[in-house]
């Protein structure tokens, strides 16, 4: 073969193999302000949003389209991800400066701290273009404090609220002549009883989920511990806001108990769960539940709680606000003799008749948890500024009211010019728990789950679990203090 | 030797590593398109292959949250792991009971199977038999698994539903829901444990054993079970090696079932430690810990290949 004419495929072969390559490199930041090249629209602005939270999707894509016609410069994409994994997606997509420019995300002050996205506190103050009033103000900025990170940054916007509640069978209720929803703890074991009584099951436990057990776990703590809250949270993270104090048993919104602040607490032996009664109460409580669990709660998931609900097998299930919706299209698909109603409380609250420990009542486990927004700062200005704009585009009250019209709503909105209806109107006002110091953090959580299991199951004494809990909340507090360098001086503020 | 002669020795061979050099650069140069075209294949061999697992090796020396370099620690997440990670150390002991079970089953039903598919008179029946062991291995492990999570549901499944039928509720249980059995629910599904490849392996071992020592047996007035113990199974070592190899490496690193199944629960007791390196990584950003933890499964994996290709070769 002649020499130049074997060279071609060669050379293409290395050119190919370094253009595959170069896609597999360590990422750069993305400067680039356009659209992918190959589209229509290479010369305009990329504003691209990722949520997982579909159910926005569609609302999102055509007030995306109206946001064009104001600013042809700009293309919105809207994209929904899958919601598995997608912390990891996350995290390489912004560690490789290859994510979104907006995306939905529970993980912002971690992303905030390693200087990954912007700080909203940068935008929140000024002007929103869309209503000419300060952006903060179209906002209940209680939820957006709540967010802040140990350093009082704001790095989450919070778009919508849930909360978690019980979800009961009305019909089952008036059959068993349950005429009035439970308010306290009493009421509610008597109410589990007439129904255990009638053959059914009276709550539906998801044991191998998280959520359920830790949404409990808190109300529980919030409610034995709210003494030792004005002694622990010392920190004022925002000492110009004037929130009610903590110890204000109806107050909504306050001072977040930091994770410092825990940490320190427990090593003065306030959140130790070997020297506090009130852990062994947690305890003691949570087992109180265990008769009126379905056989197997301990392995069973959503999917198998669903179905004993739906079946009217059982007649009452914890669960959040985003299952209203889908709750009521499952019975809706049911054969008509089969379908009933139902209805939402709020989570009874222990009292001084069920423990002497008993500080305050419940609060509830809910708040901005839903969709919260986040933007890259690894890009060009020109699209961090389009991307904070169309933000203060979503949030305007014109634009929000039409998503959350035209949304199967997960909880009521963040906005308050924006009227989610009857739908979630038991949680208007509603109380929430601030304090998180049971456990501290996630892995935690989920060794005290596995820990709590046999306790369920009488594998494990009331002893064995606290000193167990005990090691955990060590463990996990010297995480903590090497993870975010904290020195154990609430006076200095780690970066 | 004389200082002299060793140097004219010495300096012959550096000659001859010099001509071989030189002789291999000139041979390069002259394929170097053949070279060319292997280089991306290379290039890939090692971006996908080696520095992965090269860099999670090093990573296992440092606490590392996935993003930026890391602190290096030592071997401070093995001495974690080693001494204070209750979790970690059930897990190990949770993955050498499935271990267990699972070198078993491998070793036993498809033995069996292939027996008795190999020893068919007729040439069709053996073809249909092999078709019918082989076919479910279309099916995607995924839905297997899910069938199998709810064949074991406590309330619908088929399992308890069965039991209740027949009079033997007491029997009827939890199965994926209780501390004491659900490690060896999971060790229990997909029983009866015969098709698949192992059947495969076994036929094709059989297959290769020569006629004669069959006839030879026959003629000695060995029954069934005395070939099947002393012929059959002696003569299929290196199938028993080949498919345990596989299982220790499919029980060791695998977690999709117990992830699937029981996430693990209840307690621990289903915990294994790939979940756990997962967990550690992917959902508390631990990644240096879990590299660590990856590190020490590649041991175990190492040696419990190394212990059963020993033991297997004694055998032999």
């Amino acid at each position: 073969m002649p020499r130049g004419k074997c060279r071609v495929p060669a050379v293409v072969a290395l050119l190919l193999a370094f253009a595959f390559l170069c896609g597999c490199g360590p990422g750069t930041t993305d400067t680039s302000v356009s659209a992918p090249a190959g589209s229509e629209d290479t010369d305009k602005v990329r504003v691209d949003l990722t949520i997982w939270s579909g159910q926005y999707e569609q609302a999102f894509k055509k007030v995306g389209r109206d946001y064009e016609k104001l600013h042809p410069e700009v293309r919105v994409v809207v994209e929904t991800v899958p919601s598995n994994f997608y912390q990891a997606w996350q995290q390489t997509q912004l560690v490789g400066g290859t994510a979104p420019a907006i995306m939905q995300s529970h993980w912002g002050n971690l992303w905030g701290k390693s200087g990954l996205i912007i700080c909203w506190d940068d935008y929140i103050d000024n002007p929103n273009p869309y209503t000419g009033t300060v952006w903060k103000d179209l906002f209940y900025t209680e939820n957006v404090d709540y967010l802040r990170d140990e350093a009082g940054r704001a790095f989450m916007l919070p778009y919508d609220l849930v909360f978690t509640g019980i979800y009961y069978n009305k019909t089952i209720f008036e059959r068993l002549g349950i005429d009035r929803i439970p308010r306290t703890w009493s009421e509610w074991f008597r109410d589990m009883d007439t129904s255990r009584r009638a053959g059914i099951i009276p709550l539906a436990w998801p044991g191998a989920e998280g959520p359920q057990l830790e949404w409990v776990c808190r109300m529980l703590f919030d409610c034995l511990c709210r003494d030792k809250f004005a002694t622990v949270n010392q920190r004022r993270a925002h000492p110009e806001e004037t929130y009610p104090p903590l110890t204000d048993p109806t107050h909504g919104y306050g001072e977040v108990l930091d994770g410092e602040e825990a940490a320190i607490a427990f090593s003065n032996g306030i959140f130790d769960p070997l020297n506090n009664p009130e852990f062994a109460e947690m305890a003691h409580q949570l087992k109180r539940l265990v008769p009126y669990l379905q056989k197997g709660f301990n392995g069973a998931d959503l999917r198998e709680v669903s179905t004993l609900f739906l079946t009217q097998r059982a007649v009452m299930m914890l669960d959040g606000t985003w299952n209203v919706i889908p709750l009521q299209e499952d019975i809706a698909e049911l054969q008509p003799e089969d379908q009933f109603e139902v209805g939402m409380f709020r989570v009874p609250t222990l009292t001084t008749d069920d423990s002497p420990l008993v500080d305050a009542p419940f609060r509830d486990v809910g708040g901005p948890g839903g969709l919260k927004f986040i933007v890259t700062k690894k890009m060009a200005p020109e699209r961090v500024k389009w991307a904070v704009d169309f933000v203060q585009y979503l949030t305007s009250t014109d634009v929000a009211d039409y998503v959350f019209s035209h949304t199967k709503l997960i909880g009521p909105s963040n906005l308050k010019n924006v009227d989610t209806g009857s739908l979630f109107a038991i949680f208007k006002d509603a109380p929430i728990v601030k304090m998180d110091g049971y456990v501290p953090d996630e892995q935690a959580l989920d060794e005290l789950k596995a820990y709590l299991q046999p306790f369920f199951e009488d594998d494990l004494t009331i002893d064995e679990l606290l000193e167990r809990w005990h090691t955990i909340y060590s463990r996990g507090t010297e995480r903590n203090i090497v993870k975010w360098e904290w020195d154990m001086d609430l006076a200095t503020l780690e970066e | 030797m004389r200082s002299g002669s060793r140097n004219a020795l010495q300096q012959g061979a550096r000659g001859d590593r010099t001509g071989n050099v030189s002789k291999l650069v000139k041979a390069i140069g002259r394929n170097k398109h053949a070279y060319l075209f292997l280089v991306p294949t290379f290039l890939f061999l090692g971006t996908f292959s080696y520095y992965p697992p090269i860099s999670a090796m090093i990573h296992a020396f440092f606490r590392w949250d996935g993003v930026g370099s890391g602190v290096f620690v030592g071997l401070g997440n093995f001495r974690e792991l080693v001494t204070e990670d209750e979790f970690f150390i059930r897990s190990c002991l949770n993955v050498c009971i499935l271990l267990t079970f699972n070198v078993l089953k491998t070793i036993t039903m498809p033995f069996l199977v292939a027996e008795l598919i190999y020893w068919l008179w007729r040439e069709r029946a053996r073809y249909a038999y092999r078709v019918i062991f082989i076919l479910p291995m279309v099916t995607p492990g995924i839905v297997v698994t899910l069938l199998w999570k709810f064949i074991y549901d406590t309330h619908i499944g088929p399992l308890n539903r069965f039991l209740t039928g027949v009079g033997l509720e007491n029997l009827a249980m939890p199965w994926l829901a209780s501390t004491k059995i659900a490690l060896y629910s999971l060790a229990a599904v997909g029983f009866p444990w015969a098709g698949g490849i192992g059947v495969l392996i076994y036929l094709a071992g059989l297959h290769n054993i020569p006629a004669d020592i069959f006839d030879a047996a026959r003629v000695d007035g060995a029954g069934w079970l005395r070939r099947l113990v002393r012929i059959d199974f002696p003569l299929v070592l290196s199938q028993v090696r080949v498919l345990t190899v596989m299982t220790v490496l499919g029980t060791i690193q695998g977690f999709e079932t117990v992830m699937i199944m029981t996430k693990g629960g209840p307690g621990f007791s289903t915990l294994v430690p790939g979940l756990y390196m997962y967990r550690q990584a992917f959902q508390y950003g631990r990644f240096g810990y879990a590299t660590a933890i990856g590190l020490l499964m590649f041991l175990g994996i190492l040696f419990f290949t190394y212990a059963n290709l020993k033991l297997v070769r004694s055998r032999e």
